[in-house]
């Protein structure tokens, strides 16, 4: 008797990366019970791409800033919920090299301020 | 005609696809921003012409620089639009599609750069894609013509989909996530030794380092070619045409028409550089003392940026570009403007804000010596000790350095950060190069040789009827009590306008000493841009700020003349 492939459903596009979704669960609950205790939205966990050490990766929680910043950052591939690496970051307030997609770019370091990540574990 | 318009990303490929669909020559490379303008080509399908239009890179339809506003414009003209995306970075490139479509015009979609997406293991369903886009998705590999009779054979299928409506922001990207996980899949690959390069050249402690030394060698390797090929072609080439030009010179004797070809003979011999004849220095300054040295630099400089190494020096070199106003891209128009000064002031039209780009023309008119220039500067001055050649442009890198500064304080208007894609070293290949170079030597000779023409021809009728004499009388004061130079070399400032290389010539005969030299062929370079750049400046920046910026350059010189004479020649 062959044996029957049960029909799996498909698995979304968005639950692949399974660790990724893990860190944003741990940040939803973080962010919501801050909120509820009356704890100023602070996370620990979160900071600028430019405080990052050079190496690690983190998951972009927001793009702080204008419509034209927001636009222009994702537009070359910078957005929300995507894994930046820190590549590089040059002295006396230089820019600093990030990752996305396997791609390096380079961005100012006022602009990468205003980039912030959550690192994974 | 139908016009086709190339839309795209910066650095996807485009005007390689261009060349292929229309057998035109555009300069390619590997960073984005290298084509500033756009170029027409024609290209026939079955028994219609089209007309081919390329376009520069753009990453949406909001243009945050001079270049993106082109490529808007040019979409405006366009009846179908080929969008060209790269294949290994698919998600940021779809950005541009939807909008594309968005707009109602039939659009075909290229994915170039196919054969890298599959070596790094990006694998993307065809069917599926065209599915979810509703338009025809050819891939191609623009640098071997891969794909290319099929794109060309599909091109009639570009259609302007009803499926998709305009969207914002958001709703975009959620459709390019939705359809990137439809359609790609991305297996996992090994970090290289490319990786492992590209992360130490862009790193500050090790890029510094391998900066300088990359700069050093191919500052050597330029020299070394040029020597080379005058030693070896050029110069025993023109030992072979002397006897000709001595047959002409006693065949036509004495009279206005020996001065005009041959020129003055110096101890009864043909001096090439002095002689000033059409056919003596006419021909001898553009091809046996330019023409080797700008096989070399081009040559050299088309390796560099096929490699893909110039975005990386735009980072190292952002923090002390931003001393000076602008942000480390402008590193890039000042490498082109080392070879001539024109495409220079093109490329500065990556740079978002008119500050920018102000200073960035500006900067390379007035302290970036062209390589016609820096050929004669090492033909003429080197003769007299390296120890000269090293002092002009020790002189000129501080005047770039010290005009930067206060251009940066004197313009009013913005320097925003730099935002800069940096692209994976590929492997230069070595037809694109020798084709890009062998189009960059053409254009050379059909700008150079005219003017050199035109600046014997007027040197020859200036002296004939006195003019030079009576110039030099008016700007004694100046060129001779200011700079400390002979008053001759006034003229020498006005063929400068014409063609510097020309000029520099010019002061040989002038039996100056070897400091006077450096002073003149420093202020020749500071004083006034060419015509050429002159005119390309004039069509950039506008009337007002051309006036602006020329002021710039004449106070400039005046000051750096008396200083240089006062520290050089003592008095």
């Amino acid at each position: 008797m062959t044996e029957v492939q049960p029909d799996l459903p498909e698995i979304p596009y968005m639950d692949r990366d399974h660790h990724f979704w893990k860190v944003q669960y741990h940040l939803i609950f973080i962010l919501t019970s801050a909120q509820l205790l009356g704890i100023p939205k602070v996370n620990p966990m979160e900071q600028p791409v430019t405080l990052l050490e050079t190496g690690t990766k983190a998951v972009i929680l927001r793009l702080e800033g204008g419509h034209w910043f927001q636009h222009k950052m994702r537009g070359i591939g910078i957005r929300e919920q995507k894994t930046i690496r820190l590549v590089a970051k040059h002295p006396f307030n230089g820019p600093v090299v990030v990752e996305i997609d396997g791609r390096e770019m380079t961005i100012g370091r006022r602009m990468a301020e205003h980039i912030i990540t959550a690192v994974m574990e | 005609m139908k016009k086709i318009v190339l839309m795209g990303n910066p650095n996807v490929g485009k005007s390689v696809v261009f060349s292929r669909l229309t057998g035109a020559n555009v300069i390619t490379s590997n960073y984005p921003g290298t084509t500033v303008d756009f170029s027409k080509g024609k290209m026939c399908l079955g028994k219609e012409g089209r007309e081919i239009i390329d376009a520069p890179g753009t990453y949406s339809l909001e243009p945050s620089n001079k270049a993106e506003e082109v490529a808007l414009e040019m979409f405006g003209q366009a009846d179908l639009v080929i969008d060209v995306a790269d294949a290994t970075n698919l998600e940021r490139n779809l950005y541009l599609t939807l909008q594309l479509l968005e707009q109602k015009k039939p659009v075909i979609l290229v994915l170039n750069m196919w054969d890298e997406a599959r070596h790094t293991g990006i694998t993307i369903n065809l069917k599926k894609l065209e599915n979810e886009l509703h338009i025809p998705v050819v891939p191609t590999v623009a640098l071997s013509g891969e794909g290319f009779s099929d794109l060309v054979h599909r091109l009639d299928e570009a259609r302007s989909p009803k499926e998709i409506e305009p969207m914002n922001d958001s709703e975009r990207w959620m459709k390019i996530g939705e359809i990137i996980g439809n359609v790609q899949q991305v297996t996992h690959r090994h970090h290289t030794v490319w990786d492992w390069l590209s992360e130490a050249s862009i790193r500050p402690l090790t890029g510094v380092p391998i900066a300088l030394a990359v700069i050093f060698a191919a500052l050597w390797l330029v020299s070394f070619i040029g020597e080379t090929l005058i030693t070896y072609i050029f110069d025993p080439l023109f030992t072979l045409y002397t006897p000709i030009v001595m047959g002409i010179s006693t065949w036509l004797g004495p009279g206005f028409l020996h001065t005009l070809l041959i020129g003055q003979l110096i101890d009864g011999q043909i001096d090439y550089v002095q002689s000033m004849g059409l056919l003596t220095t006419g021909l001898y300054v553009p091809f046996a003392m330019v023409l080797p040295y700008i096989i070399a630099f081009y040559s050299v400089l088309a390796v560099f940026e096929d490699t893909g190494y110039l975005p990386r020096l735009a980072t190292l070199s952002d923090t002390l570009f931003h001393r000076f106003g602008m942000h480390g891209f402008g590193i890039i128009p000042v490498f082109l403007g080392l070879g001539c000064n024109v495409p220079g002031v093109l490329a500065a039209r990556s740079l978002e804000t008119k500050k920018q780009r102000f200073i960035a023309a500006t900067l390379i008119a007035i302290s970036v010596p062209c390589m016609a220039k820096n050929a004669m500067v090492f033909g003429i001055l080197g003769s007299f000790g390296m120890v000269y050649v090293v002092l002009v442009f020790a002189t000129l890198f501080l005047v770039f350095v010290a005009s930067g500064i206060i251009l940066n304080r004197l313009i009013k208007g913005d320097s925003p950060e730099i935002c800069l894609e940096i692209p994976p070293y590929r492997k230069p290949d070595p037809m694109t190069v020798l084709k890009k170079t062998w189009m960059r030597i053409l254009w050379f000779l059909k700008e150079a040789i005219p003017f050199v023409f035109l600046g014997v021809l007027i040197i020859n009728v200036l002296y004939a009827i006195g003019f030079v004499d009576w110039l030099g009388d008016i700007f004694a004061p100046v060129i001779q009590g200011w700079f400390g130079l002979p008053q001759e070399a006034t003229t020498a400032l006005l063929i400068g306008f014409l063609r510097k290389d020309l000029a520099v010539g010019m002061l040989l005969p002038l039996a100056m000493s070897p400091l006077q030299l450096v002073i003149a062929t420093t202020l020749l370079t500071i004083y006034f841009p060419c015509v050429g750049t002159f005119a390309v400046m004039f069509r950039e920046l506008g009337i007002r700020d051309m006036f602006k910026a020329t002021a710039f350059m004449v106070g400039t010189a005046f000051v750096v003349g008396g200083a240089m004479r006062l520290v050089l020649l003592g008095i």
